[in-house]
């Protein structure tokens, strides 16, 4: 076994538009394999998380929604940290609510408080405790929740308007600078996080993935004003950055799903599936990171709309079904579809549902429920 | 061996259009089948929606106990397609390719699915009855065979020769005698000795007196236009608001000039409604172990057939607590003491549910609405006017309050199948979180 520490850095709510024009992330891309088409399952943390964690789609899983965190089959798909815990890793979290990911197998399962905990400070302080535990020969596993562009998103969007808020709306501009003083917030956070990981020279024995869950919405659509409604890409398309000792920096362009992550870091440690659970959705990514060729995957998405419902729904009715050059929507609540040209269309503004039949009905013969 | 079980339903077909003096096609396969069958004459299905009739169908749960709709299948409700499977079935399907449809038989060995959004490629044109018929020719043995046919809804694709007066008084009759041509082809392929076949529906339907559809009422140019802008999710809830409106306006012009009962015939399913022509569905068995030429009259509920089907082909249906009941007794002409039959009207949104629930009683048909046991309270004496013309509500309070009882009486037993493996305490952390997080208003 390729025994490293696995640092996983989520930055909850991180566009992927943003931080391919960040400097900070443009420093991360230099020393990574960068995914700039990850797809994840599902537009909000819960569903996605516990999908990443499992590498399996919340379909399978049991958690599809806000609502079903205690819903997820834990006697039959294993999450990455029941592997690191079965191969004698320290495993310890750091997120902003005990429903965000599955909490088995961690030992330490800690949640800060969004509003007063300085993260950057926080976070360091575990990266401290870690190194001290690897020195004394014990590999970790660490899973760090940057949550604060959430919290302000939670405290001046989600909790002030709903997805149908003219007001909202009419903010384009004002939108784009709240969230773009959140994403250069996060940018200082990761440059003080990686300062202490290289400090701490845990860059020279651990798997750093810095991914984002979902993107955020400033506005692009009516009826979004976050997340979680639909799912179009400027909330399904994020990004992952991996970083190893050794790495061939490489950017990859071709569709990788979030689901994916877990498959790569088992196979980059050399950790085999474990028989006695059900297979795993997600396969690993180590071949594309190598520079070699992998076909494609689908990639299924999907997300409950709380229409105007004062609370989401318990069960997804928004799902799409993804390739790099298409993507069919199927919104259950009122059985429509929508099918866009990711090519020439990558804004998705122009539905092509009635021009594309052969296309849409290829699409929803691989549909996945 | 075990029999083999061919379930045919007819998506909207009514028990008044296939058997009885006002049916107007002609059917001479249906009425030869009937003659060989047990058939029953008075089957009530759950609701006027296919997700919530066909759920309560295949779990013998009503929609409130098994959380089944339209917008969810849940297979961690037991249901009796896996109770199938589990005894070496070979669980086949022809379906719409619908999401409903698709969730339901995942677990099937082979599944056909036609394109619901191609109406005029469906069973009459493309062969599709003859990829049925070397289907039933194809399984291995013992087979469950559900095919669920959407031909008789509007807008109807009829066979030229068939639209025509000699076929039916309505489109629809017109296409129940086109279907009849292939429930005489299926009949031929399938050996009754061995094989049971249940022909039903999902529910009923409005069969409208006009000719044309008020529910296909044109969209301005502009709007169209519109929807390729505006998300679905936006335009969708404008545009529909906007047909029920004008569709408002054409049935105050028209009312006026109509019978009550002419009127009701233009009415939309899901609503405050659930007249026999919704709810009364055929309920055909025939082949393996059931007797011939019998006529049931007794009201029986779409929760029992599956109960039915078990004890026919010998295995218990051990599915735990469930609404309805085996018919087994009543074939043997022995008596069962009827029961009062729970029935919904559907919702079109995924976020609510339908607007009445209520009983049927073979004297009885008792509605209120869901939320307030005093609001849209109906009751009809379905025995002495069977048209439901008349709401005796008002002049009879007594019975209103039995009914009422009797419904709570159903309905009480709290939700089994609602998250089965969540505490209560999960479910309040799960809330408090979500609002703590922004999620919840």
């Amino acid at each position: 076994m390729n025994k490293k520490n696995v640092i996983i850095i989520l930055i909850d709510g991180g566009r992927l538009d943003r931080a391919q024009n960040s400097p900070v992330f443009k420093t991360l891309k230099n020393k990574s394999a960068f995914f700039s088409s990850s797809i994840t399952y599902a537009p909000h943390t819960i569903a996605a998380m516990h999908a990443v964690f499992s590498g399996t789609y919340g379909i399978r899983t049991g958690t599809n929604s806000y609502w079903s965190t205690y819903e997820f089959k834990k006697d039959k798909f294993k999450t990455i940290t029941e592997y690191l815990k079965d191969r004698n890793y320290h495993t310890c979290s750091d997120v902003h609510s005990e429903i965000v990911i599955p909490k088995q197998g961690f030992d330490e399962f800690k949640i800060h408080d969004p509003h007063n905990d300085d993260l950057t400070q926080h976070h360091s302080e575990l990266l401290e405790q870690m190194k001290i535990k690897n020195d004394s020969g014990t590999n970790f596993f660490l899973y760090l929740q940057y949550s604060n562009i959430h919290t302000t998103i939670s405290d001046e969007v989600l909790k002030v308007y709903d997805n149908y808020s003219k007001e909202y709306f009419k903010n384009r501009k004002l939108n784009e600078e709240r969230y773009d003083r959140e994403f250069k917030k996060a940018e200082d956070y990761l440059t003080n996080i990686f300062k202490k990981i290289n400090s701490l020279e845990l860059d020279k024995n651990s798997l750093v993935l810095i991914m984002s869950d979902h993107g955020i919405s400033v506005g692009e659509r009516f009826g979004e004003r976050a997340y979680g409604a639909f799912c179009y890409d400027y909330t399904i398309k994020t990004f992952a950055y991996f970083i190893y000792p050794g790495i061939n920096p490489i950017e990859i362009a071709q569709q990788v799903r979030t689901i994916d992550f877990m498959p790569t870091i088992l196979n980059y440690l050399e950790i085999k599936q474990d028989q006695s659970y059900e297979n795993m959705d997600g396969v690993s990514l180590l071949p594309l990171m190598n520079g070699k060729s992998m076909e494609e995957k689908i990639a299924f998405s999907e997300t409950g709309n709380p229409l105007d419902d004062k609370k989401p729904p318990k069960e997804p009715n928004t799902k799409s079904i993804r390739t790099s050059k298409w993507k069919l929507i199927i919104n259950e609540y009122n059985n429509t579809r929508e099918l866009y040209d990711l090519e020439n269309d990558p804004d998705e503004k122009n539905n092509v549902i009635e021009k594309y039949t052969d296309v849409e009905q290829a699409l929803w013969d691989k549909f996945f429920i | 061996m075990r029999p083999n079980i061919f379930l045919l339903t007819i998506d909207s077909l009514r028990f008044d259009k296939t058997f009885g003096e006002s049916k107007s096609s002609v059917t001479p396969n249906l009425d030869s089948l009937i003659r060989k069958s047990t058939c029953f004459t008075q089957a009530i299905c759950t609701a006027d929606q296919t997700g919530l009739s066909l759920g309560s169908l295949f779990t013998s749960l009503y929609p409130f106990k098994s959380g089944i709709s339209y917008f969810k299948f849940d297979h961690n409700v037991p249901n009796y397609l896996n109770l199938l499977h589990s005894k070496n079935y070979h669980l086949h399907s022809f379906v719409p390719d619908l999401s409903f449809f698709k969730k339901l038989t995942k677990n099937f060995e082979k599944n056909e699915y036609y394109v619901y959004n191609n109406r005029e490629n469906w069973l009459q044109l493309v062969g599709f009855g003859n990829q049925i018929l070397e289907k039933l020719e194809q399984m291995d043995k013992p087979w469950f065979y559900f095919v669920h046919l959407m031909d008789l809804r509007p807008p109807y694709h009829l066979p030229p020769e068939f639209d025509k007066d000699g076929f039916g008084d309505t489109k629809y009759d017109r296409m129940l005698s086109y279907i009849d041509t292939w429930i005489g082809k299926f009949i031929e392929k399938i050996d009754l000795e061995e094989t049971i076949f249940v022909l039903s529906s999902d529910h009923g339907d409005y069969i409208s007196v006009l000719d044309e559809d008020l529910n296909q009422i044109k969209i301005p140019k502009m709007l169209k236009k519109s929807k390729k802008i505006i998300p679905t999710a936006i335009s969708d809830p404008i545009l529909s608001k906007l047909q029920r409106t004008r569709k408002a306006i054409e049935l105050r012009k028209r009312e006026k000039n109509m019978t009550q009962q002419e009127f009701r015939t233009l009415q939309n399913r899901g609503d405050i409604f659930l007249f026999d022509e919704l709810v009364r569905i055929p309920l055909i068995f025939a082949g393996f172990g059931v007797p011939s030429n019998l006529m049931i009259k007794q009201q029986v509920r779409q929760v029992d057939i599956f109960p039915t089907l078990c004890e026919l082909v010998g295995i218990p249906s051990d599915l735990g607590e469930i609404n309805g009941r085996s018919l087994v007794p009543i074939l043997n002409k022995k008596s069962l003491v009827e029961e009062p039959a729970y029935i919904e009207s559907g919702s079109a949104s995924a976020t609510k549910l339908g607007k009445v629930i209520g009983i049927r009683t073979s004297n009885y048909k008792y509605l209120r609405s869901r939320k307030d046991s005093t609001k849209n309270v109906t009751l009809y004496d379905v025995k002495n006017d069977p048209n439901e013309t008349e709401n005796i509500a008002s002049l009879n309070p007594q019975i209103v309050k039995e009914m009422e009882k009797t419904l709570q009486k159903i309905t009480d037993s709290s939700t089994i199948h609602d998250s089965p493996s969540i505490t209560r305490d999960e479910s309040k952390k799960v809330e408090a979180e979500l609002r703590k997080l922004g999620y919840l208003k």
